[in-house]
């Protein structure tokens, strides 16, 4: 054939084409005229192109009814197969798009069909084909097949049970009837689930092999959707995956722009499967991959750079991503996390500080000056490592420290005796299985190898000494020269200034606590503070101020007056911070007042006690009348009518009234605008304390006496307490 | 992976287009480029395997702008919008005017545009886009509700100039694409989302790629010939690896187009920093 022919033939297929496309109607009867033409492997490439290409548009065309299809599928199944012989990516590519979409249609044929043998044979070698393929091919053709074994799947599992949902046109192992000859449902769905495995395969084998991995992302949803008997074992496989790690360790720009693609399609398939099963079991946890994702997208920064500058090669981030994420296959990039140290039982021979604390066995380790850190650092590592250490592993190896500490003084026990120097301590051996490590490269397991080496430390550092001279050499001594260096007392300054700085930080503490929790009440069998809340600290502190720092205060009194400084008891310092919070906010602090004054008047009264026991003891100066006032001026300016309330219960709970909160009262009474607060504080003691009653009343009557715009309601109170001051018979005493 | 000098397509234009990145600060304009006279005709499948398809959130401004670019190269290529409707800015920014996809012409919104405020619409270039969409294709069309594989034979635009010549190049007669390419990162969402929602009965496969273009019409310049200069990286390769098949075809040709796209969108992401392209491989 010449090219000329190939050309006008094309023509002629084109204007057949054009047919079609205009009246899809023309489409069976071209396909059938064209069909020899356009397979015959003798015929020219282009026609076998145009072929398939005309096979693949008339099988996926959206006019042509699935009826009119599937005639036409049973007369192409063979010349389907023929081309499958082809080598070509682009004419495979559309055989195999052609046979996706007839492979249901043949099946449903087969399903009613029960005597087509022939048919379904050469559907079976059609698909046997395929799946070769889908390993073996070029990667346009392995797309393709990809898609054909979705379909398969979609055909060979069972669809929806609910008879509502089934989908009439849908194919599925459902439609199957049973006994079949041709379709043995078992073998079918088996079939289906060793195909689904092995493209689930593609998330598991940590390979990047973009174009399939997103194909097969964007098949998976259908499937989940369609088909409940698979869909958790996708979706498992789907929240498990993460493309992420496997290239952002990658500095190969287009490992890092596929896996960002591919992160991408992943979280928007996720959201179609949320959406989907909205309100389904899987759906919090769709969302929760789908957050895991955004996070790890953003630590691994892995967007394009708004600007044109590149992250540069070994930089902080991507070490850090290295060492977390390169497979053993890859080690030579990395450092790799070292082995936990072995603890050499019995340090080496020049016996120093250094190397009685020093349980590593690596030499860089031990090597290394700890007080180059910064302070900070270094208190920042000790805390996250105490925090963080096995309590199995600090213990041995403080029991490693104490057996190299006794073996030294009974060393030294010896020394002291037979004046020749000790022999080698006894080897003792590592006992501590945990602390065998895991296969250490390149730290030396055996003990002995800095045995041997024979270091000698004394000479390397001025902290290095030796620790023999510290050691006495009587054991007796042992005890006095092991006895830390005691640190000067604080002066009183200090104190105070600690003290301060403690109670700050407490208030700090409190403050942030201060948020009222609604509690049960205990009633009697309340312990004072159980658990760090509020009124716990309340507690500690009023105590502290009350009873804890009163002895320490007179020590440190007495010391200040030797020096003639100023002091500040403690106690007082508490009790101000206390008085400024309560004043700082009383309406909401009134409990915290209630409950410290009433620790005040307590101790009040054990001082008092106490000095009348023994009477060399002079009782402190009481406290609780002192701070009651104070609190009362402090909050008096402030209390308004609407303060009814909480100012009547704290009234109603303290012990005792000292007379000048009673003249406080007075003040209120007097002030037109609250005088109805004060009033009803008066009648509110006058009826439920009695001890105050009198002088409540002495007030109340030179109110009526004096002060004519008040007159009305203190005669009230008086009516009714004091009936023969206004005049009136007096009552029977209330 | 060959050069791009080398990846270009023979009978294009010098690679002059190339050299324009970044485009200088001084070229741009408040406008679009004027509408050409009589874009180039498509050109034959051999010359352009690849079909493309350009999609934005309005149809208006940034995928027509890569379909004018992309057509008059000769490219099979057809666009939509992803939106819920055609919203085009009016005269104050709660104001927009808001037009049905598929109902309202390019023609007819620029005729109503005019007759509204010439000089506004003028002064922000809507008319100039219209005016150049309306010698593109006849309206806006949807993504969600393009029936994929229906020919699109005569489905297109009004022919306005006379003597019958097409005034666009508005034809992929299967009704197919082979790449997407979306100019909005919420556009790729859609488009991918939906293409699951289908259920991809057509079994076809489809790239789809985003390229983030910011929506005004200097971005929509830039990104055009972005676009533009990736459709060429990609036919070039599929033409390598048709003729490889074709010439050798006695042994499995062991890769493909479909294999490359990664690769080819790598090494136009490095030429286009600013330009951020994210890509899927999905069926119709």
């Amino acid at each position: 054939m010449t090219s000329g022919d190939v050309k006008t033939k094309l023509e002629h297929l084109n204007q057949a084409k054009n047919l079609a496309l205009n009246d899809p109607n023309f489409y069976p009867d071209i396909l059938k005229g064209i069909l020899p033409v356009i397979v015959a492997s003798d015929g020219a490439i282009e026609l076998r192109r145009w072929g398939s290409d005309f096979l693949a548009e008339t099988f996926s065309s959206p006019q042509i009814t699935s009826q009119t299809k599937q005639e036409l599928a049973l007369t192409c199944l063979e010349h389907l197969l023929t081309l499958l012989n082809e080598l070509e990516t682009g004419i495979l590519k559309n055989v195999i798009q052609c046979s996706s979409s007839i492979y249901p249609l043949i099946f449903r044929y087969i399903c009613h069909n029960k005597s087509e043998t022939a048919v379904w044979q050469q559907m079976v070698a059609v698909k046997a084909k395929i799946l070769s393929m889908l390993d073996r091919g070029a990667e346009g053709v392995r797309l393709g097949c990809i898609k054909f074994v979705q379909r398969i799947i979609l055909v060979q599992t069972p669809g929806a049970s609910d008879p509502r949902l089934v989908d009439k046109s849908e194919v599925s192992l459902t439609i199957v009837p049973l006994n079949h000859p041709l379709l043995n449902i078992h073998a079918l769905e088996a079939e289906a689930h060793g195909l689904l495995d092995r493209l689930l395969n593609v998330f598991q084998d940590g390979k990047l092999d973009a174009p399939i991995i997103a194909a097969i992302l964007n098949s998976l949803p259908a499937l989940v959707k369609g088909r409940a008997a698979i869909s958790n074992k996708i979706l498992n496989v789907l929240m498990s995956y993460n493309p992420l790690p496997v290239a952002a360790k990658s500095m190969v720009f287009k490992e890092r722009f596929v896996a960002r693609s591919l992160e991408k399609t992943l979280r928007t398939v996720l959201n179609h499967l949320a959406r989907a099963s909205s309100g389904g079991p899987h759906a919090g946890k769709i969302q929760q991959h789908i957050q895991r994702l955004l996070q790890s997208k953003s630590e691994f920064s892995i967007d394009v750079p708004k600007s044109n500058k590149r992250v540069l090669p070994g930089s902080d981030v991507d070490s850090v991503k290295r060492t977390k994420y390169t497979r053993p296959d890859a080690e030579g990039e990395y450092t790799p996390t070292p082995p936990p140290p072995t603890i050499q039982v019995q340090p080496s021979n020049g016996t120093t500080y250094k190397t009685l604390y020093t349980l590593t066995g690596d030499q860089a380790l031990s090597n290394f000056d700890v007080s180059q850190l910064p302070l900070e650092m270094a208190t920042q590592i000790t805390l996250a490592t105490m925090y963080s250490v096995d309590a199995n592993a600090l213990e041995s190896a403080v029991a490693a420290v104490r057996q190299r500490l006794g073996s030294l003084v009974r060393a030294a026990a010896t020394a002291a005796n037979s004046r020749p120097p000790p022999p080698p301590p006894p080897q003792l051996d590592d006992d501590d299985d945990d602390y065998v490590p895991a296969g250490g490269d390149d730290l030396p397991d055996e003990p002995s190898r800095i045995n041997t080496d024979t270091v000698v430390y004394s000479d390397d550092s001025d902290d290095s000494y030796e620790v023999t001279d510290l050691v006495p050499t009587t054991v007796k001594g042992k005890a006095a020269a092991m006895e830390l260096v005691k640190m000067p007392d604080l002066s009183p300054a200090q104190i105070q200034e600690a003290c301060e700085g403690t109670l700050d930080r407490m208030f700090e503490t409190i403050a942030t606590l201060d948020k009222p929790v609604k509690k049960e009440r205990m009633g009697l069998g309340r312990l004072a503070a159980t658990n760090w809340d509020k009124d716990g600290w309340i507690t500690i502190l009023s105590r502290l101020s009350t009873r804890g720092l009163s002895g320490i205060d007179a020590e440190i009194t007495a010391k200040a007056q030797e020096d003639r400084m100023h002091y500040e008891a403690l106690s007082a310092q508490v009790r101000q911070k206390l008085y400024m919070y309560v004043i700082g906010d009383f309406r909401t602090r009134m409990d915290a007042a209630i409950a410290w004054l009433n620790e005040e008047w307590y101790n009040d009264r054990l001082q008092e006690i106490s000095a009348r026991q023994n009477s060399d003891k002079t009782p402190l100066e009481p406290q609780y009348a002192k701070w009651m006032a104070k609190i009362m001026d402090g909050i008096f300016p402030y209390l308004e009518t609407t303060d009814r309330n909480i100012f009547l219960r704290f009234l109603s709970e303290l012990p005792t009234i000292p007379p000048p909160v009673l003249a406080n009262i007075r003040g209120l009474c007097l002030d037109p605008e609250r005088s109805n607060l004060g009033f009803l504080a008066f009648q509110y003691l006058c009826m439920l304390k009695p001890p105050v009653r009198d002088d409540v009343l002495g007030i109340v009557e030179e109110l009526w006496g004096n002060h004519n715009d008040v007159k009305t309601a203190a005669r009230k109170l008086l009516v009714k307490f004091r009936p023969h001051v206004v005049g009136l018979p007096p009552k029977e005493s209330t | 992976m060959s050069k791009p000098r080398s990846t270009t397509p023979p009978g294009d234009p010098p690679p002059s287009v190339l050299s324009l990145y970044p485009p200088s600060r001084t070229t741009k304009s408040r406008t679009p480029p004027p509408p050409p006279g009589i874009p180039g005709r498509q050109g034959s499948t051999d010359d352009f395997p690849l079909k493309f398809c350009t999609v934005c959130a309005n149809n208006q401004n940034r995928s027509m702008e890569a379909h004018l670019v992309l057509s008059q190269a000769g490219f099979p290529v057809i666009s939509f919008g992803t939106g819920s409707a055609v919203r085009l800015p009016g005269p104050s920014i709660d104001k927009p005017n808001i037009y049905a996809f598929n109902a309202t012409s390019y023609d007819e919104m620029y005729t109503e545009l005019k007759a509204r405020d010439i000089r506004l619409y003028s002064a922000n270039g809507l008319l100039s886009m219209l005016d150049r969409n309306r010698k593109i294709k006849k309206s806006p069309e949807r993504w969600q509700d393009w029936n994929v594989g229906l020919p699109r034979v005569g489905a297109g635009p009004v022919e306005k100039r006379g003597g019958g010549e097409k005034t666009y190049s508005d034809e992929i007669e299967s009704g197919v694409v082979d790449v997407v390419i979306t100019c909005e990162e919420r556009c790729w969402d859609a488009v991918v989302d939906d293409l699951i929602s289908r259920g991809s009965p057509l079994n076809r496969l489809v790239h789809v790629i985003n390229i983030d273009i910011k929506d005004n019409h200097e971005e929509a310049a830039v990104g055009g010939k972005g676009i533009l200069e990736l459709a060429k990286m990609l036919t070039a390769a599929a033409k390598e690896e048709r003729d490889k098949a074709a010439n050798e075809a006695r042994d499995f040709d062991r890769s493909s187009v479909d294999g490359r796209v990664p690769e080819i969108l790598a090494e136009w992401q490095e030429r286009h920093p600013t330009l951020p392209v994210l890509w899927t491989a999905s069926y119709f």
